[in-house]
């Protein structure tokens, strides 16, 4: 064992290394900021290098005495850059006194139109202000400005009020999706405990937050902010309720959308929303702002965002359930890459100007042999094989990798490893269907993509589906599920990339679904029923899928019934199955969110990550990396039929998919590697791992209830004992989110490839493949060639070579120096990993 | 009589001071100390929480005597910071046992602060006094009244309003606005009283003159709820400040005398009833403690602390043996009152049981909650006789005094009555708002109900006919008050502060005034008794011999003959 460790540690030292790829610091000089800002807040800029000033927003309305709007002024400078210069302008109102400028806030002064102009230098700029009912003395609206408030002031979060149970007897709906319900709480229950209408200042719901009294959520805000003007002013006017018809949002806009910026500097968003009742309002005191990357850029309470680090990172902006995004953009200092002929495929020339925005340069391709490797795993999860490996090398075609490709896609392992995908997908799963239910679909997932189902078809087949479970195979997806519920959530999880989950009990909180919208969806499948059947014997327990003519799904919380109509989609019905309805909707070539998560499903496969991320998470504040390649890519699977060996063919022969996965100076500062300039590193998923481990030493495993021979990508369900593969984090397929298969390390795992009798057994099982050579007495070098071959996919290098030589020689035995050799290259990272 | 004195929080005294302001002086607990603990530490630490280790620690930081007592006082030694664990736990440096749990630390101003405040010899300082109702800002704000609408079923006839042909009915409009809602009512046992609680006010409405004979405002905080004892000798006040203390307020309602006042709850008193024989009386409060007290001693005889959440209400058994008590935690529990024990456990409840009351011959029991039905119990054995549904949520319910009939408070602004032996409803009345409370007349013929848009109504429980309502708001001068009826005739202290609207007309204030504001129509309703619906008084100079139909019917000319 001495021996093996010393092996092992050559091994790592000298070949590859994928800690080579991650977690660099980044050279000091690329940390200097840089332009200096000024006193730490917004960068002066000099008149002289301004090419034109945009002020922000274009129009606004100031309707009633409170309303208020703030604007804003970029300047486009000559050298394509932005700059914010809100604090150099000059402010001017029209003539007219309809409005007053405090600053860059614009309030009322009167009916009327006016004109804001700024001006800087000789720039100058102009917005329209609409101003209505200034002097009216407008009652506080509960549901548009008090909620507001409340949401602003965090006490409806899900960690205080909003929770379950409320927190110290006092219940708030969760984000205010439920008004009715939280002026009763807020107002009426306890016996009005939390406000005094007589001298508002006694309520409880001021002197708490402002913490004159305990409060076990601290300080949410000061006597005097504007969240407590706007409850006092309330209370004062009686407290009143929501009205039954009050203004829904329409949309929020957020000025500007996005911004080129330098690290350290900031940027004032203003944010309108726009009502249903036509009044546009400035909001940007009242929005829930939140980073999504906290290492790039920052937000303030009151929307001033600054820029921290390089890279692309983007603000969530929350306000009454809907959600909008901010897109901060600051450059990697690496310059243009070195202009390189433009790209023939259309991703690659997608990412060109990309890479070129973020000054980022990918890797170069990667040479044949990994490129070889990398792709069998990655279309049909299985090694190539030391005659392939010899074969395409010796291969002289300049197009001999879409050669490979293709020559992959028809392979029978093809079908093998995509239906592997496509069960844990829909969760087939002995547990739920019962064996024969599971073979079932699994036969089927294996007919469709044999026969190159479309892709639409296939989704089709299975929304649709109804019958009997041991013989209409796509109709054990009712079975894996239990209501229309269960139904509508994974449809659209696993099929539109959207989880509606939250939306079940509430609002959810960082989307515009709504329970509306969730119970909608599930009245597509409220009429699926389920009986028993006998036609396989008194105890077959076979299961028949059928629809019923009537049923109805109603609204939990309003009550009353709600009819089907999909996300974003109109209402729709179908006498007979409304699911037909539902599935053609899914698949129709302008459905926004079906080609989109496929395409992205089927890229991550590849290439490690999702052009969003997580893939089964597409909402408007998880923004793709690159929204133009997502609907290009989209858009010509679309065109193609939906097949899904195009797209595949579509991803793998594009170049930066045959990227090195070795970082390049252009591109180390893109830790994450958010932007695909080189392949990811991958350790082998479970199936890949075991097979892998049978085919290098030629001994296959047995599965339980399954002939020899079966091989792990080929196993229906993960109710097929295998301790190997769960370790390796082979997914139950229980819940429906692609994460379920675990990639992270653990010690098991280690242990279980270092020292575990599995491995050891594999390569000195007699027929194994050393046994074998052995026994044909092979020639020691060549050995050692086949064992690189079929563990790491490439010849050894000449001084792998004569150190495995040597190694063999020291040993006690030559075959015990053959066994160790094979062990250590099947620990080595090279084999583990898919590079 | 002994009055309690009550630790006043802070928050009703002068902001604290400015650690960086007063530098010199020593440090003391009231001024500089408690000020800092109540931002940071006592929404766990207290007095309230001291029972609940889980929260407290057994640690209570939010007055000097707790200080000094029990688990607190090991924590900090005067003239010794070095040595104090308070100290010791603000300047832990591992978040996770560092204090104020998951919380930025304090500032080191703060820290500094309490650090010289140990060293100095942790001196007490001078609580801040006792104010009654002080204001929670010291900026006064100028909050005038707005109109409040109300509403009657009479049509003026065109003969008042200029020939203009009302499109509705009349409504009083009076600068009212906003009203505290009610939130409890009680008749006196002789029936002369109706007593009326809102935020920070009783008022005691005498029935024969149809107005407020006594008004009660130094009831401090909320009033949740309003007992006359049984030989209406004394009014019992439950109240307190919500999350801070719950009070007891007895009152000679004859004359208005505070008679005695205690807390001891920590919360505000949700209910008090009266022990039917003995001088004893029992609170249900918000702190999840029912407790029953000597009322000549002001003492506390009992704590049952069984329930699980806040204690909406309370009741004794005629026999005065046992209590029942309803509660947030969906459940009723039966109390013997010899062993502070529960006896029988009322189950079945899904959500917070709101209201408890015993039938007169204490056979049965009431209850109703936010789960929408009212429930009838037998007393004995805790099984539900009857669940009668679709009633919304109960937040009151009461026994009329001959135990025939029930009267429920509903959330949905109905007030019903139903038939205590049946079950059967028989009849609803619309009370404008949410119903918060309802009381029966000891006649029995009259019950009262008490609505969140601050109006109190009587009722004529057989005929379901609403007799009259009554207002009463505070004015920078005493309380202004007002009682009306359906009728549109009204009763209040001035002419002025009633002014008139209808659709589509204008209506002239004293000829209106002349036709409605009439008191003895207002004391008759009051009384059950029928009033005849207004009519103006023939035209005095009819150009042709008078007719019997003539003012009744509208005719364009004859208002011509009445504007001057």
């Amino acid at each position: 064992m001495l021996n093996k460790v010393l092996i092992l540690g050559w091994l790592c030292a000298c070949a590859w290394l994928p800690a080579r790829m991650v977690g660099e610091d980044k050279p000091t000089d690329e940390r200097q900021p840089a332009a200096k800002p000024t006193d730490g807040k917004v960068l002066q800029v000099d008149a002289a290098t301004i090419e034109g000033i945009t002020v922000y927003p274009p129009s606004a309305q100031l309707d009633g005495p409170r309303s208020e709007q703030r604007f804003i002024v970029l300047a486009r400078l000559k050298n394509g850059q932005e700059a914010d210069v809100t604090d150099q302008v000059a402010w001017e109102a029209s003539s007219g006194g309809e409005f007053a400028m405090d600053g860059p806030i614009a309030r009322p002064r009167k009916d009327g139109q006016g004109k804001l102009t700024v001006r800087l230098g000789h720039w100058q700029a102009q917005s329209d202000v609409i101003i209505k009912q200034a002097a009216k003395d407008l009652q506080v609206d509960f549901a548009t400005e008090v909620i507001p408030a409340l949401n602003k002031l965090g006490c409806n979060q899900g960690a205080c009020h909003g929770a379950q149970h409320g927190k110290g007897g006092f219940r708030l709906s969760l984000f205010g999706f439920d008004p009715p319900f939280d002026h009763d709480q807020i107002v009426k229950s306890a016996e009005g405990r939390r406000v005094v209408m007589g001298e508002p200042e006694q309520s409880l719901l001021l002197l708490k937050p402002t913490l004159r009294m305990e409060h076990g959520g601290g300080e949410r805000m000061k006597g005097g902010s504007p969240g407590y003007e706007r409850l006092l002013h309330w209370l004062e006017q009686g407290a009143p309720g929501p009205r039954p018809d009050h203004a829904k949002l329409v949309s929020l806009d957020v000025f500007p959308r996005q911004r080129l910026m330098q690290p350290e500097e900031r940027q004032q968003i203003v944010v309108q929303a726009r009502w249903s009742d036509g009044r546009l309002e400035d909001v940007t005191s009242w929005c829930q702002y939140d980073a999504m990357n906290e290492a790039l850029s920052s937000i303030s309470a009151s929307g001033l965002v600054a820029c921290l680090d390089r890279g692309e990172s983007h603000i969530m902006i929350r306000f009454m359930g809907q959600a909008a995004v901010f897109t901060v953009t600051s450059p990697f200092p690496h310059g243009p890459s070195e202009s390189e002929p433009a790209a023939a495929h259309f991703i690659d020339r997608h990412f060109e100007s990309k890479w070129r925005q973020l000054g980022l340069s990918p890797s170069p391709v990667c040479s044949d042999e990994v490129f070889l490797r990398r792709v069998h795993l990655d279309l049909i999860g299985t090694l190539p094989a030391p005659e392939e490996i010899k074969a395409f090398l010796a291969d002289a075609r300049a197009d001999k990798r879409t050669h490979l490709i293709e020559q992959l896609l028809d392979r029978p392992e093809f079908i093998d490893y995509w239906a592997l995908k496509w069960g844990d997908l829909l969760r087939n799963n002995r547990a739920y269907l019962d064996q024969k239910g599971m073979w079932s679909l699994h036969h089927w997932v294996r007919g469709a993509i044999r026969d190159e189902m479309p892709m639409d078809q296939f989704v089709k087949n299975i929304v649709t589906a109804q019958g009997s479970t041991y013989r209409e195979g796509p109709a054990n997806f009712f079975r894996i599920g239990t209501s229309a519920m269960d139904w509508a959530e994974t449809t659209s999880q696993v099929f539109l990339g959207v989880r509606l989950q939250c939306a079940k009990c509430h609002h959810h909180p960082f989307e515009k679904w709504s329970q509306d919208d969730y119970y909608g969806m599930a009245a597509f499948f409220t009429r699926v029923g389920s009986k028993n059947s006998q036609e396989f014997g008194l105890f077959g327990r076979e299961t028949v899928i059928f629809v019923r003519p009537n049923g109805e799904q109603t609204h939990p919380r309003k009550g009353g019934v709600v009819r089907p109509h999909p996300l974003d989609g109109p209402e729709m019905n179908d006498e007979l199955d409304r699911r037909f309805k539902l599935a053609e909707w899914i698949v129709d070539k302008n459905n926004p969110f079906f080609a989109r998560n496929m395409v992205n499903r089927f890229w991550a496969y590849l290439l490690g990550r999702g052009i969003v991320e997580p893939v089964d998470d597409l909402r408007a504040t998880n923004p793709p990396i690159h929204p133009e390649l997502l609907d290009a890519l989209a858009q010509d699977w679309i065109d193609h039929g939906y097949s899904l060996k195009h797209l595949l063919k579509t991803i793998a022969t594009s170049k930066v998919y045959q990227h090195s996965s070795d970082a390049a100076p252009g591109n180390a500062s893109d830790v994450e590697n958010k932007y695909f300039t080189r392949y990811p590193v991958k350790r082998l998923t479970a199936e890949q791992l075991a097979d892998a481990l049978d085919d290098a030493t030629g001994s296959r495993e047995k599965y339980p209830g399954l002939p020899l021979g079966t091989r792990a990508i080929q196993l229906p369900d993960s109710g097929v004992r295998s301790y190997l593969l769960d370790v390796f984090g082979r997914p139950k397929r229980q819940i429906v989110c692609e994460c379920e298969r675990t990639m992270s390390p653990n010690i098991a795992q280690a242990l279980h490839l270092v020292n575990g009798d599995v491995i050891n057994g594999k390569i000195s099982r007699a027929g194994g493949r050393i046994d074998l050579r052995f026994k044909e007495k092979q020639e020691l070098s060549a050995l050692v060639e086949e064992l690189y071959l079929v563990t790491v996919s490439r010849p050894p290098k000449p001084e792998e070579m004569r150190t495995a030589l040597e190694l063999m020689q020291s040993a006690p035995a030559p075959r015990v120096g053959a066994e160790d050799l094979l062990w250590a290259l099947l620990n080595s990272r090279e084999f583990l990993f898919n590079h | 009589m002994t009055i309690l004195l009550f630790f006043c929080l802070s928050w009703q005294s002068e902001p604290p001071k400015t650690p960086a302001s007063a530098p010199k002086a020593d440090p003391t607990y009231w001024a500089d100390i408690q000020p800092i603990f109540r931002k940071h530490c006592t929404a766990c630490h207290s007095e309230k929480h001291l029972k609940s280790s889980e929260v407290s620690a057994g640690i209570a930081l939010d007055r000097f005597d707790l200080m000094r007592q029990g688990k607190t006082q090991k924590m900090w030694h005067p003239g010794h910071s070095d040595k104090s664990r308070l100290l010791e736990v603000l300047l832990e440096t591992d978040p996770e046992q560092r204090m104020p749990r998951d919380a930025d630390p304090l500032s080191a101003a703060e820290i500094d602060l309490i650090k010289r405040w140990l060293d100095t010899g942790a001196m007490e300082g001078t609580p801040p006094k006792e104010v009654a109702l002080a204001p929670g800002s010291t900026v006064k704000r100028h909050r005038p009244r707005f109109d409040l609408v109300l509403p009657t079923q009479f049509t003026p006839p065109p003969a008042l309003t200029a020939g203009q042909a009302a499109k509705g009915r009349l409504e009083l409009v009076a600068k009212a606005g906003p009203l505290d809602p009610i939130t409890a009512l009680a008749f006196s046992p002789d029936g002369q009283w109706l007593a009326v609680g809102s935020h920070g006010q009783v008022v005691l409405w005498a029935l024969d003159a149809a107005q407020p004979k006594q008004v009660l405002t130094d009831s401090l905080g909320a009033v949740n709820d309003l007992k006359f004892n049984a030989d209406g000798s004394l009014l019992a006040v439950a109240g307190g400040q919500p999350s801070v203390r719950g009070e007891i307020r007895l009152y000679n309602p004859a004359t208005g005398q505070l008679v005695g006042h205690w807390g001891g709850h920590h919360d505000v008193v949700f209910t008090v009833a009266f022990h039917p024989k003995e001088r004893k009386i029992a609170s249900a409060s918000f702190d999840r403690t029912v407790r029953v007290w000597d009322i000549d001693k002001q003492e506390c005889l009992l704590e049952y602390t069984g329930h699980s959440d806040s204690v909406y209400a309370v009741a004794f058994t005629p026999d005065g043996q046992s209590l029942l008590t309803a509660s947030k935690d969906r459940t009723l529990r039966k109390v013997q009152l010899a062993t502070g024990k529960s006896e029988l456990t009322f189950s079945g409840m899904s959500e917070d049981v709101m209201t408890v009351a015993v039938s007169p011959d204490g056979k049965q029991v009431i209850s109703g909650g936010l789960d929408r039905g009212l429930c009838f119990w037998n007393a004995a054995t805790a099984e539900r006789i009857r669940l009668v549904a679709g009633a919304g949520s109960l937040l009151e319910v009461a026994y009329s005094p001959d135990g025939q009939w029930v009267g429920t408070a509903g959330a949905d602004s109905q007030l019903r009555i139903w038939n205590a032996q049946s079950g059967a409803l028989v009849r609803s009345m619309n009370a404008g708002s949410l119903v918060y409370a309802v009381a029966f007349h000891p006649d029995g013929k009259r019950i009262a109900s008490g609505s969140f848009d601050g109006q109190v109504r009587l009722w004529d429980r057989n005929s379901g006919r609403l007799l009259s309502h009554f207002l009463a708001w505070r004015q920078d001068q005493g309380t202004a008050w007002l009682a009306y009826l359906p009728e549109g005739y009204w009763h209040g202290q001035t002419r002025d502060q009633v002014h008139y609207q209808a659709p589509g007309a204008s209506v002239p204030i004293e000829q209106t005034h002349d036709l409605l504001m009439k008191a003895e129509y207002v004391k008759k309703a009051v009384q059950g008794e029928a009033v005849p619906p207004a009519t103006l008084p023939a035209p005095p100079k009819p150009p042709v011999a008078p007719s019997p139909t003539k003012p009744t019917t509208p005719t364009p000319t004859s208002p011509a003959g009445k504007s001057p």
